[in-house]
């Protein structure tokens, strides 16, 4: 097992069946397949069922341009602003996806642009977006809204 | 659309600031219990970046002041917010009590409502804690003083990180009648705990004999203690502590005396430290309770007093100190003074100011709804 690093190619894919080959060095961003490489479980390719290959291709495409040593300061910055700019699908898959990765700068980003997103929202916005249901009943609901009535406005 | 795990939601709502957090609370019964939990309650506390300026502004051409209270936001870059004018609890129209803010505290701030300030002898004294991010309030109970020729009240408000309460002290003085000061004589320590809700006596009362007259600066918290410079009329200055887990005193010397009786002192917190304001020269004592680590931190080019750092902490937030009270930014390095933009100065009004750190959703629980 001397072979350098770089040279490694780790195999992924997809939930949809889609194979992506990256460098491990790209690969190892992820805390999750770099538990992997390092247990040795990374010689044949690792299959992600909760991860879609959309998603899958800009989580690898962040973490490539993060080991990219040519990539400036500031040309980095210009890059994840433009990454966050995604509708809320796939906001939230990549939020998944960076989470299970665990993909530390990306899920950080990615937590405060949906923050970000939502702190206007009212309640009900707040439930479409997540699917939530509402197990209040409507006495309940209201008297939490008389309480802090200020913040509704 | 799949529902998002507990645990990611958890982490997108600590990023949120408060009001937001209070209307997310009706979105179901889940997000409720998480929003109220006190381990989020104190993570969020811990987290949150929030900073504002509290102050308070008053015509002291009246013999009855109004006061106005202003909140005003920096927590972006310190850039200031508009100021957006506040109600304490007990602010009242026509009230003509004076009230002052006695210490903020992770979003907590506590007022204490005087008596009307010529009335000697009016040991009308109310305190109040207030969250005004949340507009909640709790009243402290009404503590009588206990001899009457104990006229003043010096409090002071803090954090008991041990047992995870929030503490007001008060120490009841006897005026010394041939000074404004705070030249105190018998005295009476009493701590307010908010878990216990109720005040008591301090046993370990303050380390200075009866008739020994000596004056008490603003005070300064840090570390869970609270700090004060004394003069005393017998010896050289010295630093008083009090620590509020273990509800102690205790006294330090202070190496260097450059009070000159016409110098304007005090004792404050920045960035972590103690700091001793003594006319123009600032004293940092670098190491948290040794008493040789004093040493002269900057010279400035006023008088004024300090009230944060910048986030990059480059430069301070400041006060001047004259009758127009301009805010400004010193920047350390380059020595250059910059007047606060947005102008804080609401009127020609006098005006003192506290920096309130971190938005939290303490009393949220418990707490009174203000009007």
């Amino acid at each position: 097992m001397s072979s350098s690093k770089s040279n490694k190619i780790v195999k992924l894919e997809s939930s949809d069946n889609k194979t992506f080959e990256v460098e491990e060095a790209v690969a190892v961003q992820s805390e999750t397949l770099k538990n992997m490489v390092d247990d040795g479980c990374a010689n044949d390719t690792i299959p992600l069922p909760n991860v879609n290959g959309k998603i899958l291709e800009m989580v690898l495409g962040w973490c490539k341009k993060h080991v990219d040593e040519t990539v400036t300061g500031d040309e980095l910055n210009k890059y994840e602003a433009d990454f966050l700019d995604l509708d809320q699908a796939d906001l939230y898959g990549l939020l998944m996806a960076a989470n299970f990765l665990n993909v530390k700068g990306l899920l950080d980003r990615v937590l405060q642009r949906v923050a970000d997103m939502i702190k206007g929202k009212k309640p009900e916005e707040i439930r479409r977006i997540f699917n939530i249901k509402n197990d209040f009943t409507p006495e309940e609901e209201e008297e939490i809204r008389l309480e802090n009535a200020w913040a509704f406005d | 659309m799949s529902i998002l795990a507990e645990e990611l939601i958890t982490q997108i709502l600590i990023l949120l600031p408060v009001k937001p957090l209070l209307r997310f609370q009706c979105v179901s019964k889940s997000w409720l219990a998480l929003i109220t939990d006190p381990y989020f309650i104190k993570i969020h506390a811990e987290t949150n970046t929030q900073r504002s300026l509290v102050v308070e502004s008053c015509d002291w051409k009246d013999d009855h002041p109004p006061q106005d209270y202003y909140l005003v936001d920096f927590s972006n870059g310190d850039r200031f917010g508009k100021p957006v004018k506040i109600f304490p609890p007990f602010f009242r129209p026509g009230n003509l009590s004076h009230t002052s803010v006695i210490g903020c505290c992770n979003g907590l701030i506590c007022i204490q409502k005087h008596g009307c300030l010529d009335c000697i002898g009016d040991s009308d004294y109310e305190f109040v804690i207030w969250n005004p991010l949340i507009k909640k309030h709790k009243k402290l109970p009404f503590e009588p003083v206990d001899d009457t020729h104990k006229l003043r009240l010096h409090a002071t408000f803090g954090y008991d990180p041990v047992n995870d309460d929030y503490k007001v002290l008060r120490i009841e003085c006897g005026q010394f009648l041939n000074s404004d000061d705070w030249a105190l004589e018998a005295v009476e320590v009493k701590v307010y705990s908010l878990k216990a809700h109720s005040w008591r006596r301090v046993e370990d009362q303050l380390p200075y004999k009866e008739e020994e007259s000596f004056i008490l600066s603003e005070s300064a918290f840090l570390n869970g203690a609270f700090h004060w410079l004394v003069e005393r009329e017998s010896g050289p200055w010295t630093l008083l502590a009090f620590d509020l887990p273990t509800e102690k005193f205790g006294v330090q010397t202070i190496p260097f005396q450059p009070f000159d009786v016409n110098l304007k002192v005090s004792l404050e917190v920045l960035g972590g430290s103690l700091c001793i304001f003594a006319g123009t020269d600032v004293w940092i004592m670098k190491e948290y309770g040794v008493a040789n680590s004093w040493s002269r931190l900057w010279t400035l080019p006023m008088t004024s007093c300090s009230l944060v750092f910048s986030e990059d902490g480059e430069k301070v937030l400041m006060k001047k100190d004259s009758l127009k009270k301009k805010f400004f930014w010193y920047d350390i390095k380059k020595k250059t003074l910059m007047i606060v933009e947005n102008d804080l100065s609401i009127s020609n009004k006098h005006q003192t100011a506290t920096c309130l750190e971190g938005g939290s959703l303490l009393l949220l629980l418990d707490g009174d709804s203000d009007n």
